[in-house]
């Protein structure tokens, strides 16, 4: 197996996890951004 | 959005990108093991962001402990968090790299064993924060698990100069050429400026959901909660 197949998986998962988890805590708070106000 | 967070977003990911580009395509491959060399530019900046992550996490934990202001708890919180986010990500990083040099994708090295007992502790941490609904415990606990967690970093830190492993000693510029040096360096700090914009990000969000507990909870006690 070419070195090349190793050096993709580890860029692949590094760039996919980190750029998976920084669009969800982005996207996390929207979210609580857009929760309905207290009303009292 | 904050203008802080935003131009902290904009600062990393345009830091981090221009550093991995340029540093995967001007290294040429290492003598011994060929392009492999270019999951250094993630693998150690990973490892060195993590242990900086854990160094957050027990400063605030000692702070906590001290003042016992919740914030700080949370601040410890968000770093541990994405602490153990880097940690898995090296070890993942680190087990592609020992395939094809060591032969094994896991070998029960002092250093990689360390690392993987660091992940164990910091996931126990984010564990024991469901564990009780008290706030003040809940802090207590993790902020102890913060301070003594962070003895285990130091031990992942030295493993490689305590024991014979079959890890290598830490990258340094008298152990490296310096056409590697560079993108090893400007990784490192691209990487410390994309920890400290997720741990802000991860901060803020755990004080948005405090406050929105805390407003609910409030307006439950008062009888008065109505939806809108």
């Amino acid at each position: 197996m070419s070195n090349w197949n190793f050096v993709i998986a580890a860029y692949g998962v590094t760039w996919a996890t980190l750029i998976g988890y920084a669009f969800g805590l982005i996207r996390r708070r929207q979210r609580v951004l857009q929760q309905p106000e207290v009303k009292r | 959005m904050s203008g802080g967070i935003k131009r902290l977003r904009v600062l990393a990911i345009t830091c981090v990108v221009l550093t991995q580009v340029g540093a995967f395509v001007t290294s040429p491959p290492d003598a011994l093991m060929g392009h492999l060399q270019k999951i250094m530019y993630v693998h150690v900046p990973s490892a060195w962001v993590m242990m900086l992550a854990f160094f957050i996490v027990f400063v605030y934990s000692v702070l906590y402990l001290w003042r016992r202001n919740p914030l700080h708890d949370l601040a410890a919180a968000s770093a541990a968090e994405v602490g153990t986010v880097f940690t898995a990500l090296t070890l993942i990083q680190g087990s592609i790299w020992g395939r094809p040099t060591w032969g094994v994708w896991w070998v029960w090295d002092p250093r990689l064993t360390t690392t993987a007992v660091l992940i164990l502790i910091y996931a126990g941490y984010l564990a024991l924060r469901s564990f009780t609904d008290d706030e003040e415990r809940r802090a207590r606990w993790c902020a102890a698990v913060g301070v003594l967690g962070f003895i285990n970093v130091w031990i992942v830190f030295m493993s490689v100069r305590w024991w014979r492993t079959l890890h290598q000693p830490q990258s340094s510029p008298s152990t490296m050429s310096s056409e590697y040096l560079w993108g090893l360096v400007a990784n490192s700090i691209s990487f410390a400026i994309l920890l400290a914009w997720l741990i802000r990000e991860r901060y803020e969000i755990a004080k948005l959901e405090q406050a929105k507990e805390l407003d609910f909870e409030e307006a439950a006690l008062s009888g008065t909660v109505q939806h809108v």
